[in-house]
């Protein structure tokens, strides 16, 4: 135990700051549930039996699955048409010209009018408009990470590659894929976090399903114990994504191309 | 000379720099024949490096002509070495491999010059496990394990210990011996070139011009065995090299 303790001390450290952070926000928002009406602020006792009732309705795990579920078809789709012209503009300045105004442009636009125009275009009944939110707030910045990526790439190994006259494919498959690891990696972290809040928004907007739209419920409801609920059900989700997912894969990628 | 290996035809290279433009190479012609070492030394910064980048195409001359025989294997090891972070030594080397030469024959010289640069302990290391002098191993025996028709040698044993670089050059004396490749071999060491080339080409500060061209005529093995034998040819090119500046 002791020497499990001397050999992880720093990572240790590091986990017992952290929970002393969330410890101190539970504490802040217990002494302020306190002093407020609950349909202000409720209390964490009050937010964790709503947690329960949401369980109970079975409306929790399928509320989640959706929104994952089109979180993960947005931005997977973002990521796929992003890092594409990425590639594209990389075949000459005309067309690194023409595309880099035309993203800046989509990044501009605010999202919610993204938002009211995909309810428009979509309608509220589907996923379509949550989903075209998603890949439209996401977009550009996965195309910028992989323009950076792309950009980065080591010249010299490229050219070693055509001294040997190795094939376009190979160069791309053990050159230009592997260079673009860790700004996938970076991409996917700070993305996929943008995109699940995008979700949210869009649902909350304008859909019928998924956890946006049941916070949009309880919000019209009156209910601020079940948005509280959702709120610890959305932290919890992104904290457990963050240290279980895209820090461990975030360390893999630099190690493997230190 | 019939049918060279490399041929340079009044070649000129020039850059476009902030300052406007700047000559590297003027008016280079030389060549090397089939199983012919030419060695090119010269000042720091005067254009070695840019003669072995236009022999390798990854320079285009901005007057002149390189000619290269059709569908010779080309092979060039780099001053710094330019590994792929991800693979290891031997994936390193089997990535050039592919598509030059046939999967058995690519294994078989793989493994010989992996045992023959003291590599096979490592094959399975990535890159950054390896030492300077170990990368340079590598990037050498990446060169050679493609068994090329010309290689180019850009200051192949610079960051080596006098041992190691002893041991490389031996190698590479007996790979030319097995394998009869032209080469072009760049660096800063007189004595180096006298030993290892058949012809030393001395240039001029930049732009790069030729000097002088110095023919060794006695055997390579007799110049290894007695180095008294190229004493006269070493003080000319030193001599060239000094007043040059």
């Amino acid at each position: 135990m002791m020497a499990f303790i001397t050999r992880h001390k720093t990572e240790l450290q590091k986990v017992l700051a952290g929970l002393l952070g969330l410890g101190g926000i539970f504490l802040l928002w217990s002494i302020l549930s306190a002093s407020y009406h609950p349909l202000i602020f409720p209390s964490p006792r009050e937010t964790w039996q709503a947690l329960g009732d949401l369980w109970e309705e079975g409306s929790l795990v399928p509320s989640i699955a959706i929104t994952l579920h089109r979180t993960l078809y947005g931005y997977g789709l973002a990521l796929l048409i992003g890092f594409s012209l990425a590639a594209f503009s990389r075949i000459g300045a005309f067309w690194q010209a023409l595309l880099k105004p035309v993203l800046a442009v989509v990044q501009i636009i605010p999202p919610v009018v993204w938002t009211i125009l995909a309810v428009i275009w979509f309608g509220i009944s589907g996923g379509g408009a949550p989903v075209f939110l998603i890949f439209i707030v996401t977009l550009p910045l996965a195309f910028s990470q992989a323009a950076a990526g792309l950009e980065g790439i080591d010249r010299r190994l490229v050219e070693m590659s055509q001294v040997y006259r190795c094939r376009k494919s190979r160069v791309l498959r053990d050159i230009y894929l592997p260079a673009l690891v860790p700004h996938l990696a970076a991409t996917l972290g700070v993305g996929f976090s943008f995109a699940w809040k995008a979700a949210i928004f869009a649902e909350f907007m304008g859909s019928t399903s998924g956890v946006g739209f049941l916070l949009s419920t309880a919000n019209s409801n009156l209910d601020t114990e079940r948005v509280f609920a959702w709120v610890v059900v959305l932290a919890v989700l992104m904290l457990i994504c963050e240290y279980g997912l895209l820090i461990p894969l975030r360390r893999r990628a630099a190690r493997w191309c230190s | 000379m019939i049918n060279p290996m490399l041929e340079f035809v009044q070649v000129f290279r020039e850059f476009e720099t902030e300052r406007g433009r700047l000559a590297a190479v003027e008016g280079i012609s030389l060549s090397a024949a089939a199983g012919e070492i030419v060695a090119l030394v010269g000042p720091s910064g005067c254009g070695k490096t840019t003669l072995l980048n236009l022999a390798a195409g990854i320079l285009r001359p901005t007057r002149g002509r390189v000619v290269l025989t059709p569908n010779a294997r080309l092979a060039y090891a780099f001053q710094e070495p330019r590994l792929l972070p991800w693979k290891t030594v031997e994936e390193n080397i089997s990535f050039v491999q592919e598509g030059l030469l046939p999967a058995g024959e690519a294994a078989a010289a793989r493994r010989r010059i992996l045992e023959e640069t003291g590599l096979a302990e490592f094959r399975r290391a990535y890159p950054r496990e390896l030492s300077g002098g170990m990368k340079q191993r590598l990037e050498l025996a990446r060169a050679l394990a493609v068994r090329p028709r010309l290689l180019l040698l850009d200051e192949p044993f610079r960051s080596l210990d006098g041992a190691t670089r002893q041991e490389l050059r031996a190698l590479l004396q007996s790979e030319h011996g097995r394998e009869g490749f032209s080469a072009l071999l760049v660096t800063h060491d007189p004595e180096e070139a006298v030993l290892l080339a058949d012809r030393v080409v001395v240039l001029s500060p930049r732009p790069a011009r030729i000097l002088k061209e110095v023919v060794l005529a006695t055997p390579r093995k007799r110049r290894l065995l007695n180095r008294a034998l190229v004493s006269s040819s070493l003080e000319r090119i030193e001599g060239l090299l000094s007043s040059a500046g």
